[in-house]
Order: structure tokens, then sequence, then C-alpha cells
């Protein structure tokens, strides 16, 4: 697939004739510098935003068909999201902003249950104002997983972070993945967090220059950066 | 600076929805400003122009007969100017189109023209010929309601003997700017006028040579009107004076006087609303955008730019807004002045009243937008200054929320999802804005209650007086007592079907310093075309003995039930008595006594007599009756009930339709001036929130649910107060609008309180869906890659 952006003069192609397959409950990490197209690429995929040639499946749906209601759809009932910024909604606490995205799932988990796994089942009613933006971020991991997620997306969720912060969150996204099944993908800039996934892509210019298989992924707390 | 400028006009871009809805409420602040003053300002200097041009008098003293002699006493009368007799009557008018007699008042002028008090605007023809005989000038309302011109003739009765008179002229009189004849509740120009003949040919027709029965005077300027009025009333007693009246109580100045005092208060009132809506809408909008650009201000601080500086360059936003406000305001208010003044002047008649652009009003209007939108961003920009230079520099951290007073209640709470959590956090979090938003909703609320009050008020006015008190299709008037035979005249003529006798006696009431001129309406017991009812409908016995009154009478004269008041007759043996009040009624026209028509006949030493009668017709022979009643000499007039509530409905009704309008559609704008800023900035702060929600897969449909459900909450929040205050507004209005013609009813229909709300929510809807469509073309990637 290809995405173009039309800047009217001059037209940016974020991402060039780009063709992947990620394998069911698979752990990617996306490197590349800044502006190679790795946010354009996990949008995609995520049904966040459509390519301007090409086609996208997700098992035997094609999402390119689909229409603005249908990704929406896909999103809520196939895909979890964590961003750099956490994105939480400050009024509500921890755990109703995990329950809320409980409330649209077909089979949701139990958010409780889901705060437990991400550490933070002591600080369930405490508004995003009164976490760590680590704990923010963990919350944000455990609101897209609380939907049951086949995927679970997440660009660069260490970014805002601090090394140990950033080594706690991971270790969560890489359990997740171990233990519940959930196909991960992770964008970041840290070239040794690659060493915790199965595969790691990297990007450049709008396309993929290489794809590499770890033998023996790590732990988070085994790297260092 | 410059760059600057441009700066603001690129936020003003950005904002130009917004900006304009209050633009838009205050263009309806300042319009309602401009078009109630410019009128006023019109009306008033009208007035003042045609009294002093026209030398409108500051006396008029009528009596029985009193020779010439007596003006010459008259005029000595310390603090007296200048005095003037003239011979007054009523009369009957005989056109034949039309059904039912038409009643006029002739008063004379000099034969040869010369300048008099109240003197004459000739707006057609010209003065008398010679000695005048048989020459009229009418009213040029009456000739214009009749088609009638200059040359035409005109049948008047005149002391029971048919004249035909020749038209000369059309005029318009001081006296008469609001002309309302006896019995009449509003101006009926089609059957009541004013005839003015030649003092010989009145002389000789009433038989009164040197003779008068009306006195005119000007006063001095520093005469006291008291002292004045009480030495003709006892000069002119012998002459069976019925009681000098000032100035300030003729009936035409007074209601025009009243009127202009109304528009005056509505002027201030109304404007000061808006107004202070917009200043409220304004601030929020101003501190939300103060706060968004905390980082460029710093940056210009940082730069160097004082503190006073950058809060100019957030004032100039506001001083534009306001200009831009006063400027569509002025332009509307200029245009509907003019028909503001052209609804005032089916009522009230000036020669020359001269409608423009008044300048002094427009620059008021800008005054008053600019101030409004100064104070609206001064408690925004005064936040400028606590934004340090450094600090700015930090990004900001999530808003912080706390728990709501409804979580105590954890039952109920628990019920409630997600979106209701996130509705009533955030609306506690943002109180004041909360709080202006239900202000805003409740004053448009109340203002459109009150104006749909205002109109049914008619309605009811109209039911109860014709409906319920009103029994009788005819009310027939004779020129003076008669006995009870009179009576049987009339129920012999065909078609008509019960008529019951009327004595009615002009009285002064006087309860110690209070006095009322009124006339005391005597009824037979057992009548039935009369209806006496108290608050509640009820039917109210006459008494035997002692008086009735409605309670508008009572409260004027500080009377209660079982008070003693005392009675002047004003005609015939003008007997002083001494009567018990008995019982009260409630009525919405005039005010009246009652008593039982033997005993007032009684009271007035002739017993068994009656001057006028209330008369039911069979609808088919309406016209036949009143062609017979207008051939009989004795009968001074006729009133028929149909045609004063057509004419009520037609001129007070449709008036008010279309100011109401006005009024309503400016409540709409209010209502979704504050709805669409209210929303906008709800969506611009929650932009991030809803984007996060449709990432996680909520449809478009389910975050727009979330953003309309806090701002219709907030509307509905605003309906409740809203329906309270207007129904405190109506109530007030009622009791301020009470004069001793007209009383509102304070009847509020639920149906008023449904149309407010129904008119509210469709103007908070649209501007809420307007806002919500912007959720569709959110940028997801773009909203969720900026920071928090
Ligand atoms: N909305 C947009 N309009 C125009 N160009 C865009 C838009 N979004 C992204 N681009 C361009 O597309 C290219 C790829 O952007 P993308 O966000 O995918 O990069 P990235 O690899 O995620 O970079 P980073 O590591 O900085 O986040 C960049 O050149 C960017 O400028
Ligand atoms: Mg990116």
């Amino acid at each position: 697939m290809s995405k173009t952006y039309d800047m009217g003069e001059v037209q940016v192609r974020a991402l060039v004739d780009t063709d992947l397959d990620v394998g069911h409950g698979e752990a990617l990490v996306i490197l590349g510098p800044s502006g190679s197209g790795k946010s354009t690429l996990l949008n995609l995929l995520g049904g966040m935003d459509r390519p301007t040639e090409g086609k996208i499946w997700f098992r035997d749906d094609e999402l390119t068909q689909l229409d603005t209601r249908g990704l929406t759809l896909f999103r809520r009932r196939h895909v979890g999201f964590v961003f750099q910024f956490y994105n939480l909604i400050p009024s509500l606490t921890a755990l109703e902003n995990v329950a809320m995205a409980t409330e649209i799932a077909p089979n949701p988990r139990d958010p409780r249950e889901m705060l437990d796994l991400v550490g933070l089942g002591e600080r369930a009613d405490h508004f995003p104002a009164q976490l760590s933006g680590g704990e923010q971020q963990r919350v944000a991991i455990a609101r897209a997983l609380a939907k049951r997620p086949e995927v679970l997306l997440c660009d660069e969720p260490t970014g805002a972070l601090d090394y140990s912060t950033g080594v706690v969150v991971l270790d969560v996204l890489r359990g997740v993945n171990r233990q519940l099944g959930t196909t991960l993908l992770i964008i970041t800039h840290n070239a040794a967090i690659g060493e915790l996934a199965d595969r790691v892509l990297h990007m450049g210019s709008g396309r993929i220059v290489e794809i590499r298989s770890n033998e023996h992924p790590k732990e988070a707390a085994e790297i260092a950066w | 600076m410059r760059m600057l400028d441009r700066k603001l006009l690129r936020n003003l871009a950005t904002m130009r929805m917004q900006v304009a809805a209050i633009v838009l409420v205050i263009a309806c602040g300042v319009a309602s400003y401009v078009t109630v003053l410019t009128a006023y300002r019109a009306l008033k200097q009208s007035q003042e122009a045609y009294y002093g041009r026209y030398r409108m008098a500051d006396l008029w003293a009528p009596a029985k007969r009193m020779p010439r002699a007596l003006l010459h006493k008259l005029e000595a009368i310390e603090g007296v100017r200048r005095l003037e007799g003239r011979i007054a009557f009523d009369v009957a008018i005989d056109l034949p189109v039309l059904l039912q007699p038409c009643s006029g008042r002739v008063i004379s002028v000099p034969h040869r023209h010369r300048q008099i008090l109240n003197d004459l605007h000739v707006v057609r023809g010209r003065w008398f010929t010679g000695q005048g005989t048989r020459e009229v000038i009418v009213d040029e309302r009456f000739a214009d309601a009749h088609g009638l011109d200059v040359g035409d003739r005109l049948r008047v009765i005149m002391n029971n003997k048919k004249e035909a008179l020749t038209i000369v002229g059309l005029a318009l009189s001081p006296e008469f700017v609001y002309l309302l004849g006896g019995g009449q509740v509003i101006p009926d120009a089609k059957h009541f006028t004013v005839l003015w003949v030649a003092e010989p040919f009145a002389e000789s027709v009433f038989d009164f040579d040197d003779a008068t029965n009306e006195v005119v005077a000007a006063l001095d300027r520093e005469a006291v009107v008291e002292d004045v009025i009480a030495r003709f009333d006892d000069l002119m007693t012998p002459y069976g004076a019925l009681g000098a009246i000032a100035r300030e109580d003729q009936l035409s100045n007074r209601f025009v006087t009243r009127q202009l005092k109304r528009l005056e208060g509505a002027g201030q009132m109304v404007p000061i609303t808006f107004l202070a809506v917009a200043a409220f809408v304004l601030h929020v909008l101003m501190d939300r955008l103060v706060r968004t650009q905390r980082t460029q201000i710093a940056v210009l601080r940082a730069f160097g730019y004082t503190t006073g500086e950058v809060a100019r360059h957030f004032l100039k936003l506001a001083v534009l807004v306001g200009v831009l406000g006063a400027a569509v305001g002025c332009a509307l208010g200029a245009w509907l002045a003019g028909g503001l003044l052209g609804i005032y002047k089916q009522f009230f008649t000036f020669p020359m009243l001269e409608f423009g652009a008044d300048g002094t009003v427009l620059a008021g209007g800008v005054l008053v937008s600019i101030v409004f939108s100064v104070l609206g961003a001064l408690g925004a920009v005064r936040a400028i200054a606590r934004i340090a230079p450094a600090e700015g520099m930090r990004a900001e951290s999530p808003p912080t929320y706390r728990r709501t007073l409804l979580e105590r209640l954890r039952p109920l709470w628990h019920i409630l999802g997600s979106a209701p959590r996130m509705i009533l956090r955030h609306m506690a979090r943002t109180k004041l804005r909360a709080a202006i938003t239900i202000t805003g909703v409740a004053l448009a609320t109340s203002l459109i209650m009150l104006t749909l009050w205002a109109r049914s008020g008619t309605d009811v006015l109209v039911n109860t007086q014709y409906g319920l008190i009103e029994r009788q299709d005819m009310q027939v008037r004779f020129h003076d007592d008669r006995p009870r035979s009179a009576l049987y005249e009339i129920q012999h003529i065909p078609g008509v079907r019960t008529a019951e006798a009327l004595l009615t006696v002009p009285v002064e009431l006087v309860n110690g310093w209070r006095t009322r001129r009124t006339a005391i309406m005597g009824l037979e017991q057992g009548q039935a075309l009369r209806a006496l009812l108290d608050r509640d409908l009820r039917h109210v016995g006459l008494p035997e003995d002692g008086l009735m009154m409605s309670r508008k009478l009572a409260e004027l004269l500080g009377l209660e039930v079982g008070d003693w008041v005392r009675a002047r007759v004003l005609t015939g043996g003008r007997q002083r008595l001494r009567l018990r009040l008995e019982r009260i009624v409630d009525e919405y026209l005039g005010v009246f006594a009652y008593a039982d028509l033997g005993r007032l006949s009684r009271w007035i030493d002739e017993e068994g007599v009656l001057n006028g009668a209330l008369v039911t017709v069979d609808r088919r022979q309406i016209e036949t009756v009143g062609r017979t009643l207008k051939e009989l000499p004795a009968i001074a007039s006729v009133t028929l009930r149909s045609h004063a509530i057509a004419s009520f409905e037609e001129t007070v009704g449709e008036t008010q339709d279309v100011t109401y309008s006005v009024w309503i559609l400016f409540a709409c704008i209010m209502t979704f001036g504050v709805m669409y800023n209210a929303a906008r900035i709800s969506l611009a702060e929650r932009q991030r929130e809803l984007g996060s929600m449709r990432v996680l897969g909520f449809t478009t449909r389910e975050v727009s649910v979330l953003l309309l459900g806090e701002n219709m909450l907030l509307a509905v929040l605003g309906l409740v107060p809203g329906i309270a205050l207007g129904i405190w507004f109506a109530w007030l209005l009622a009791k301020a609008g009470e004069t001793d013609l007209f009383r509102w009813p304070f009847v509020v229909h639920p149906a008023t309180a449904f149309w407010s709300v129904i008119c509210v929510l469709v103007f908070g809807l649209l501007a809420n869906l307007l806002v919500v469509r912007r959720l569709r073309s959110l940028d997801l990637v773009q909203v969720l890659k900026e920071r928090g």
C-alpha cells in the first residue's frame, strides 16, 4: 500500500509500495528515523486512516473496503491503541477510563483485572492528574486491553517516559503479548527495544528497508539503553 | 504592534463563528436599545413640539352651562395665563354605511381663525366661511377611516336635531393624540371622532347664546395646579361644574405619557439583559483564548512585551467585537425603529412625527456595546498578568478533576455510565461556565415566556371581558335620564330579545386625600347581561344597598370591604353621598362602581330613571335593530360588543404579534449565541478526549451524544429557573402595567411555558448540531499527535 499526502504544490509520499504480513500473536517492533512513515503505517493498520493505494486485510476482511463506520467498528472490536501521550480521559478515574472501553466491547475483560495486570490495582480511584506519566501510560494499556483486542498498536509508548518507567511499561506490553496472545506492534526510536520483538522492522523514506527476525527475544528487564 | 494586529485578525478569523454568535447577541441588545430609544425620542420630541406649537392646554373645566361673563372671573384666578370658553357636546353621527351609530364630540372653535389653545392642525381643506353655519372640520383619522374628504356631507344629530354638515377641513388636535371615545378602551377612529364647528353655529344649534360649557386654560409655569383646580371648582359649582382636570389627568395626554414612560423603561431593561449575556459569553470565549494562548503570551512576554501591551492586544479584540455588534445592532435598530413607530402611529397621531436615525441614540448604542464587551473581556485579560514568561513554556498537566457531590450518592452514581460521569464531572469543574450557560438560557426562556404570556394575556382579557363579563350584544346610551318606558320602547323593537335597564351616574369618589372620578353603574337585581365576577370567576351578587366596585378602583381609593366612601354626584342634583363598600369584583377593563339601580336612582332623587340599556339581539337582525336604533333621537350612542372584540383583537392583537415576534426572535438568537459558544468551547477543550474515544472504537454518534448531552443538560437546567423567572417577570409586568384602563390578567398557561421550552430547545439544539457536525471531520491522527 501507499499513502500520499497532497499538500497542494508538493506531495508527501509518507508510505511507498509497502507490503507487510503480521502473524497472529506476533510481537513486532518498528524502528526508523523521524518522518520515515512509521506512524502512518501503524495508523493504516489500525483503521485510523486509509491508504491512497493498495489494500489491507484483517483476516478475511478487507479494511480498505470499509466505510468510516465500518472502520470504527473494526477498531472497536479488534484493535487497542497506545499513544506516546497517553490520551486518558481526565474526567474519569483510572478504573473508569478502563471501564469506559468495556462499555462498547462485545466481550470485554474485567477492568479491575486489567488494572491489576498493569500493576495499578491500588490506584484505581485516582484521576489522571494524580498519576505519573508511566502510570498513566499503564492505564492507557489497561484501557486498550480491556476490550480484548486481537491487536495492540503502540506508537512510541515509552517516548515520554524515563528509562526505568519505560522498562515497566515494556514489560507489561510483552507480558500481554505472551500471556494473552495479543498481537503487538510497537513503534520506537530505540533500537534496543527491538530485542524484545519476534521481528524488527526498519523503515526509511516511506519504505520497509529491512525485516529481521529474533531467534531469542529478550525480557524487558534484560535490555538497556 | 503590527504583527500583533495581524495575529488578532487571524484569531478572529479562526473564532469567526463564535464571534459572530456573540456579535449577534450584542446586536440584539443594541438593536433593542436603538429601536426603543429612537422611537421614544421621536415620540417624545413630537409630543413636545406638538404641544408647544399648538398650545396644548393645562386645564380642562367642563360644566353644564355657564355665562361667558364668568370667564373673566376665572381668568383672574392666580396662575391662569390664558383662558378660553367653548361649547362641547357628545353627539351621534349618522353614516349610512355603518350599522351602528357612531358617536362624536363636537367642540366649538372661533369662526375666524386665530391662535387658540388646543389649536387645530389643519391637514386638508380650510377654516370656516362666514359664521360657519353647517360647516364642520373633522378629525383626519375619521375621514380616512371612512374615505371622507373636504366637500362631503356628514349627518350629525345635535341637540336632538339631525343636521347635515359640510366638511370644510380635516384636522388634528393635540388634545386628541390618543383618540378615545366614551366606553372605548382602544382608539377606534371609525366609530368615534371629534368634530369642530364654528362658535356662532354651535351657539345657535345648542341654544348656547353667550354661554359655554367647557373652559380650557393655560397656566403659568409656577402655578400650583391643585389650587387653581380648587378655585375653578369653587367658582363653577353653581353652573354644574364636573370638576376641572389637569393636563396630567387628561385622557389622551395621560395615556401617551404613560406609554412613553413604559417605552423608556423597556429601552433600558431589555438591552441590558442582552448585553450582559453577551458579556458573559464573551468572557468565556476570551478566557478560553487566553488559556490556549498561554504559551504564545509567555513568548511575547519573554520577547519583552509588557503585560499592558499584551492585555491591550486582547482588549482590542473585545472592542472589535463590541463595535461589530454595535454596527449590526444600530443598522437593525434604525430599521426596526421605523416599524415600532409605525405601530405607535396607529394609536398616537402627531402631525409632525419626524423619524430619523438619532445620532445620540446610535452613539449611546455603540458606547454601551463597547463597554459591555470590554467588561466581558476584562476578567480574561487580567489573567494575562498572572502568566509568567517562563511558566508558559511548561506544558500544562492534565486538567484536574474531582469527585462531584453527586458521587456521595453511591447507588445512583453507580448506575451511571462513563458518559454521564464525564458530563457531570466536566460541569462541576467548569462551574462558572456552566452557570453562565444556564443563566443565558434561563434569561432567554424567561424573555420568551414573558412575551408569550403578554400575548396570551390579550386573549384571556378579551375572553373574560367580552366572553364572560359583558354579555350584551349592544349597549345603548340615552342623551339624558329617561323613565322606564324608554326600556319598553327598545324591548319592542323587532329583533330585540332582551333589554335591561342601566343607569350610569358620573361621580367623584373620595376617601381622605384619595379621589377618583368614575361612574356608578346601576343594574337591576337579577339582571343577566353584566356578569359580576370575583377573581376565580365566581358570580358575586349585586348588593341591595351600598356600593360594589372593581378591585382596582378599591385599590386606587385605598378602600376595603366595609369601608365608607364619600361620593359627589357630578350631574343633576349634585348630591353628596356616603356609601359603604359592600363587595368587590374583578375586571380587566376600566374602573367601575356598581349599585342597585333602584337604590342609585333614589340616591340622585330621580326614582325609577335610567339612561341606558344593555340589549341582546337576534343575531340575524342586528342590522335592522341597528338601523332602528339610529333613528331614535333620544339615543346618544350604541356600542356593539362584537365590534369591540374585533377592534380590540385587530389593534392590540396584531400589534403585539409584530413586536412580540421580534422579541421572541431576539431571545432565540440569545439562546443560539449562548449555546453555540458553550458547545464550541466544550468541543475545543475535549477534542483530544473525544478523539481518543473515537480511536477506542466509539462511533461519531456516540461521541456526539456526549457533547450534546452535556450542553443540552445545561439548557434543561436553564429552563427551570427560566420558567420561574418568566412567571415572576410576568407578575411584575402585570403589576406595573395595571392602569385604570387595563389590567393585564396574570394567568400563565402551561402552553406558554411549553412553547418557550420548545423555542429554547430548538435553537439550543440547532446551535449544538452545528458544532457536533464538526466531530465528523475530526482528524483523529492529528488530534492525538499533539501533546496534552
Ligand atoms: N497529515 C499530514 N499531512 C502531510 N504530511 C504528513 C501528515 N502526516 C504525516 N505526514 C508526513 O508523512 C511523513 C511520514 O510521517 P509519519 O508521521 O508516519 O512519520 P514517523 O515515522 O512516525 O515520524 P516520527 O518518528 O517523527 O513520529 C512525514 O514526512 C510527515 O511529514
Ligand atoms: Mg510517529
